[in-house]
């Protein structure tokens, strides 16, 4: 039978670093997904997942057991993503443009090349990664967490430490950036349907 | 996230009607007609419809349904938002390019065997500085399996944050374990200590007490003046600011002055008295100042 996290949490607390390792196996997946959606790159996104696993190991003790621990790891990976958009801007980085071209897109990618649609949907869901690239950082990561994270807005409340309505707000506000960025691909597919 | 307008319009159907026709005369009081305000109440609704989250009752979710039907303008509104949520949850997962979990244990086991080697090599070199001790702890260890995990962690790009990684519960065991070490090596360690902070008194008093130790001092002292009042005289010679580092080395030298002869005046017992205390002193600075030094080394 799987262990919970709990249980695995209580292991590692008492020195047992193999249940840490299960711990990292079970959410990596889901850490990298929301680094990559919000840093916008693979070799960012790899350094924050390890950055996370290694800072909540540091913090273990402090996590409070009823709680999730996917949603604290969400908590760490999210302060540590808009503290490396924050060092971006503070130094000037490249534009998302300018990384995209230079070849900083993601190592190993889900789409396959093939038929014109897989294409067309392709170059879709890049336009749509681009803005969501472009979102200021709170609500590209309401975005990501609600939508491509499928978390609830109580639990993106609790990762981000704001109230609910305020995640509300957050979202519309977002979704509406979204919008209007994204009106030609929607009325694309208006048209297409 | 399907939303279909349910069958039933449940007491709106009054309002559910469609927004007025360009170019048609409103009502003046607020720029709006009340079908218009009706859309924009309905608009603002949308994304909590869309939430489905249970924030908008039953009731309210179909009269705004009803209105959808009959408001082509609200219609396209609310079908553009569930097309861009369509949109937004299209997006694939991400592979990742590897698997994380074994670079990960391997920093946290690295990051502890660094630590543990600054421990060792504390334990074994207790005068040697932190940092040289870190250093060389590592350098005692290599070609051991430790050693090669430290250098291990050395080589990659983050740097090692000591015991950081470390849970707050190993952290207080390890801080727990490290104030017993310190417990008894003060206790076995003070016998040695209190012999060398005696040698020192005994030295710093035979120094003070000896004749030949007064006579140095007066002479070192009787020095120092004539030296002092040689450069005052070079000084001298450079205009004002020469003038003013004069004054300041006459100062000095007559106050190295008046030490000699207080010196001379006090006698020996006063000369004894004064080594004494000053043994005394050097002694328990000594002995504080090692027991402080061994503490900071061990992180207590």
């Amino acid at each position: 039978m799987e262990q919970t996290d709990a249980e695995l949490v209580r292991q590692t607390l008492c020195g047992n670093t193999a249940a840490y390792n299960s711990l990292v196996q079970r959410y990596q997946r889901q850490v990298y997904n929301l680094a990559y959606r919000m840093l916008g790159n693979a070799e960012d996104a790899g350094d924050l997942v390890q950055e996370t696993f290694l800072r909540a190991y540091g913090a273990l003790a402090s996590f409070r057991q009823d709680a999730s621990f996917l949603t604290w790891l969400y908590k760490i990976a999210s302060n540590l993503c808009i503290d490396q958009l924050r060092s971006r801007k503070a130094k000037g980085a490249l534009s998302l443009d300018v990384e995209l071209e230079e070849g900083r897109e993601p190592a190993a990618d889900t789409r396959v090349c093939g038929p014109e649609a897989t294409a067309v949907r392709g170059a879709v869901q890049d336009v749509v990664q681009r803005a969501i690239l472009n979102l200021p950082e709170r609500y590209r990561l309401v975005v990501v967490m609600r939508h491509l994270q499928d978390m609830s807005v109580d639990e993106i409340a609790r990762a981000l430490d704001m109230p609910t309505g305020t995640v509300k707000t957050h979202l519309f506000r977002a979704r509406e950036m979204l919008r209007e960025r994204l009106c030609p691909v929607l009325e694309m597919e208006t048209d297409g349907k | 996230m399907e939303h279909t307008p349910p069958e039933e319009n449940q007491g709106w159907g009054a309002y559910a009607t469609p927004p007025p026709v360009p170019g048609q005369q409103h009502t003046p009081y607020s720029g709006l007609t009340p079908e218009m305000s009706l859309c924009a109440r309905v608009r603002e609704r949308l994304p909590a419809l869309l939430e489905n989250d249970g924030e908008i009752r039953p009731e309210l979710a179909a009269q705004i349904y009803a209105h959808l039907a009959a408001c082509p303008g609200c219609a396209q509104e609310f079908d553009q938002q569930q097309r861009l949520v369509a949109m937004l949850e299209a997006l694939p997962p991400v592979e990742m390019p590897m698997d994380f979990s074994r670079l990960i244990m391997q920093r946290i086991q690295g990051n502890q065997a660094v630590s543990d080697t600054a421990q060792e090599s504390l334990t074994a070199r207790p005068f040697a500085s932190p940092s040289s001790a870190s250093s060389e702890g590592a350098q005692t260890h290599a070609g051991s399996e430790v050693g090669q995990q430290a250098e291990a962690v050395i080589q990659q790009r983050t740097p090692v944050k000591g015991t950081k990684t470390l849970p707050k519960g190993l952290l207080l065991e390890q801080k727990v374990t490290r104030t017993k070490e310190l417990v008894s090596l003060t206790s076995t360690r003070l016998l040695e200590r209190l012999t060398l902070a005696s040698l020192l008194s005994a030295l710093i008093a035979f120094f003070l007490m000896s004749g030949w130790g007064r006579q140095m001092f007066g002479a070192n002292v009787d020095g120092v003046a004539s030296w002092l009042a040689q450069i005052g005289d070079v000084l001298r010679r450079i205009p004002l600011l020469g003038a003013l580092f004069a004054a300041i080395l006459l100062g000095l030298s007559q106050v190295a002055e008046m030490i000699r002869e207080t010196y001379r005046s006090l006698g020996a017992t006063a000369a004894n008295g004064l080594a004494l205390d000053v043994a005394l002193c050097a002694a328990a600075y000594y002995f504080l100042a090692l027991r402080r030094q061994r503490g900071q080394r061990l992180g207590v």
